[in-house]
């Protein structure tokens, strides 16, 4: 990896955000709705239940967010015609796009910490964590891991031209089985392994155990869970090396990158 | 160097395979401007895409700066770079100083020669005043020109320009052309796609013509005419419309190809003969009945020899 | 100005429609098309769905999610897309030459907005058939007709609502922006998901007057099997304020191209 590389596109990512900030709404907005939604429909219910909304709503806020611009990153670049200068370029993709990412990633944060606050100040749950320091870190590790997907996203969206209709279709399907809002168990039996495959999934239940008394989890423990992310986590950045790789071969062979 | 370069791009759903380039070769020694020259869809771009390592060739060779350009993609294009026309290429939302430095660093250049050569960049390409301005707000020419300094952020020892002053007006392509030309005086090998006559033969040291993805010919303007040395040109100038004249010269026996123009007040034909036949009279006797205000034989210009080679190609 | 023009106007609906349908399946195979409208209606059901499953709620039962986001895809579709046009129109920079052309923008957009608007229906269809198979949605005593009614209705305002903003989005640098916000906010709003007595009191005036607020009570008493006299009022509101919404569309639109021939800013796009 080339750290310079990296850091100037996340210079470049950051400035790109900066002139035109209010871009961020349209990833905003589902995550939002569903979050006070949710918070509406647990009108009745009190205490951890409501407060594992108000932090699955966070990680809604961070997978619509990873998922727009992580997807867009590289078909930018084609569509702008930006991608035969970065092409020709002794650079190798992955570092560029990884660069973005790491921004994409800290502004999920923000759409997160902003759908938080929001929830606290509208329902008023009240979280008290019982290990800040802990649950902060495992927020950083379900960052990343978001953002590894993110990765082989923007690598599998730049091979199909179709890569706008599958992004809106991947949002929904993961605020499903992610279990942000509700716990993967009441799910029906064929989208659980889906959800274990996920590493969000992991690392929304490592948080719950973090910050919810009681909640029991999806069984292997903070420690299991956090672990079982980190280990997808680095298979998807593996994923992402291959799926780049392979960007590179076709591009290099057919002259476009993909065709549908 | 490029040794019998053939590129196919299999063909989609049942089309056929296209031979985009095929088989073609060359040399470009270092500090020339080397010029390929073809019509629309002839493998120019194709070809130049190989040579900057974008596509990989599917048979023959090519060297750049001693380097094979299938495996040695990543030397190669530490010391490369590629300008294509039109606008796109520039990240908008970015200011043109903000672009230079990013594709400075993708490229690894030193912090402090990176800044000062921006500096020295943005005074070549006369955009000092709106470096801080963002590409979006750009004129048309403003971008090309901030195009090719995008291309020099890594110094290259050869530059590949696909038809640079494609759609800019006649002054802007000017100025681009005397910005080629100062690039090549430093030392700057050139290769550049065009399919404006005048510009290959104003700015190339040598052209290399391709139609149909084969290389028919190449030397520098004045071999290129010599080459087609069995051809002449019939100049025939005249004040009424020839259509029904060209008409008839097209399938007279010894005319390699008619090409005829309107320019203000008048219609210029140029009829390209084999030199052996004497048509003066018969172009004579077809023009009959027109006002004909010049004719006789004239030497024949790179465009006629463009012409001839091509068309010769296609049949 | 001529006169109204019934054949050309047709002719143009006509035409405007088919590039419509065209534009969408240039980038994209059909099938993918429709495969991302099944499983967006699909999961964004299912979320919502799971979510009162768990809850527990006595009033927001499953059941009464489903149905609610049965008729809120309606707004998903044909609301956004419609919502969406001029501004997709800006992005690719082919409006100067729609407001050059001879035909107005209110008609064009029309004849576009067909094609979104029997997406629309495609949608809701494939949601309550979702919500019965699927989610177990009992619909057995439901007046087919009326629910029929309630559809068409709903997406004719839908589409008054969309023009309406899409012809707001015209001045907005940011339309699309505009158009996502609005397409979501019935979720909330509209007692899709839970009843608008949830809402703070200030905001349910706001619900009152969205179609969509009418068109889901309409279609979750249709669904208990409602006669047509008995959702009247509901359907009233919907044709009223779809109404007002088209006419106002129509005038922002007409207003838009004079200011625009007026001052020349076209570039703005």
């Amino acid at each position: 990896m080339n750290i310079r590389v990296t850091y100037a596109a996340f210079r470049q990512q950051m400035t790109h955000f900066l002139t035109d900030p209010q871009w961020i709404i349209p990833s905003l907005i589902a995550p939002f709705m569903f979050t006070i939604v949710t918070l509406m429909i647990f009108k009745d219910v009190d205490g951890p239940i409501v407060l594992q909304a108000v932090l699955g709503g966070g990680v809604l806020g961070m997978w619509g967010n990873t998922l727009y611009s992580s997807g867009w990153s590289i078909s930018y670049d084609r569509y702008n015609g930006t991608l035969e200068p970065l092409m020709v370029s002794p650079t190798n993709l992955m570092d560029v796009v990884t660069g973005r990412s790491i921004w994409n990633t800290l502004i999920g944060l923000s759409n997160a910490v902003l759908v938080f606050i929001f929830a606290e100040l509208m329902f008023q749950t009240g979280v008290g964590l019982s290990d800040p320091l802990q649950f902060f870190f495992i927020l950083v590790i379900t960052l990343a891991s978001l953002a590894s997907i993110g990765l082989i996203f923007s690598a599998f969206f730049v091979l199909t031209r179709a890569s706008s209709v599958l992004m809106s279709s991947l949002e929904f399907p993961i605020y499903v089985v992610s279990g942000a809002m509700f716990p993967i168990s009441i799910l029906p039996g064929w989208a659980i392994p889906i959800s274990y495959i996920l590493a969000p999934s992991w690392g929304v239940d490592a948080m719950k155990i973090a910050a919810i008394d009681g909640y029991t989890g999806i069984g292997p423990g903070i420690l299991g869970s956090l672990g079982i992310m980190i280990g997808l986590t680095v298979l998807y950045i593996i994923m992402a090396k291959w799926f780049f790789r392979k960007i590179e071969r076709n591009v290099r062979n057919h002259g476009t990158i993909g065709r549908f | 160097m490029v040794e019998e370069l053939t590129k196919v791009f299999p063909g989609k759903r049942k089309r056929p395979d296209k031979r985009a380039v095929d088989g073609i070769s060359f040399h470009v020694k270092r500090g020339e401007i080397f010029g390929l020259l073809g019509p629309n869809g002839a493998g120019k771009t194709t070809t130049i895409r190989m040579l900057s390592t974008m596509l990989i060739p599917t048979s023959g060779s090519a060297m750049v700066l001693g380097q094979d350009v299938t495996k040695d993609e990543v030397r190669i294009r530490r010391r490369i770079n590629l300008v294509s026309g039109g606008e796109r290429g520039l990240y908008y939302r970015l200011t043109g100083r903000q672009n230079l430095r990013f594709f400075s660093e993708l490229y690894g250049i030193d912090p402090h020669i990176r800044d000062e050569r921006i500096d020295r960049l943005l005074e070549l390409v006369d955009l000092k005043e709106s470096a801080d301005l963002r590409v979006e707000d750009y004129s048309r020419g403003m971008k090309q020109r901030i195009h090719i300094a995008r291309a020099l952020v890594n110094d290259p020892e050869v530059l590949f320009l696909d038809e640079p002053t494609l759609g800019l007006d006649p002054e802007i392509a000017r100025d681009i052309r005397a910005l080629i030309r100062r690039m090549a005086d430093q030392g700057t090998t050139i290769l550049l796609t065009t399919h404006y006559m005048f510009e290959a033969e104003e700015l190339c040291d040598r052209i290399a013509i391709i139609s149909n993805g084969k290389l028919v010919a190449q030397g520098n303007a004045l071999e290129l005419k010599d080459s087609v040395n069995n051809a002449t040109v019939i100049h025939v100038e005249t004040r009424d419309d020839p259509f029904e004249a060209v008409d008839v010269l097209e399938d007279t026996e010894g005319v390699i190809h008619v090409n005829y123009d309107r320019v203000p007040g008048r219609f210029i034909t140029r009829i390209q003969v084999e030199q052996s036949s004497d048509l003066l009279g018969d172009v004579n006797e077809v023009m009959r009945g027109l006002r004909v205000l010049r004719i006789g034989y004239d030497e024949p210009t790179l465009e006629d020899t463009y012409i001839t080679l091509v068309s010769a190609n296609e049949h | 100005m001529e006169g109204f023009n019934v054949m050309r106007t047709a002719r143009i609906l006509a035409h405007s429609s088919s590039l419509s349908i065209r534009n969408t399946f240039a980038a994209i195979p059909w099938w993918l098309w429709l495969a991302q409208v099944l499983l967006t209606s699909l999961f964004s059901m299912a979320f919502f769905a799971f979510v009162a499953d768990f809850a527990g709620n006595p009033e927001v039962t499953v059941a009464y999610v489903v149905l609610g986001n049965s008729i809120q895809s309606i707004a998903m579709v044909t609301l956004y897309s419609i919502a969406n046009l001029p501004a997709i129109e800006k992005h690719v920079g082919t409006m100067p030459v729609l407001i050059s052309s001879p035909s107005g923008l209110f008609t064009i957009f029309t004849g576009m907005a067909l094609f979104q608007i029997l997406a629309g229906f495609l949608t809701v269809i494939v949601s309550l058939g979702y919500a019965v198979f699927i989610f177990g949605l009992d619909l057995s005593a439901m007046n087919y007709e009326v629910m029929a009614a309630i559809v068409i209705i709903t997406a004719f305002s839908m589409a008054g609502l969309g023009m309406m903003i899409g012809a707001i989005g015209i001045y907005l640098r940011t339309g699309m922006i505009l158009a996502s916000v609005v397409s979501y906010i019935g979720l909330v709003l509209c007692g899709v998901n839970f009843p608008v007595s949830y809402l703070p009191t200030w905001l349910q005036p706001v619900s009152y007057s969205l179609p969509l607020t009418y068109a889901v009570e309409a279609a979750r008493a249709a669904a208990e099997g409602a006669t047509l006299t008995e959702v009247f009022p509901e359907i009233g509101m919907m044709l009223l304020l779809g109404g007002a919404m088209l006419i106002l569309s129509w005038f922002m639109l007409r207003g838009f191209e004079r200011m625009v021939r007026r001052n020349g800013s076209y570039e703005a796009f």
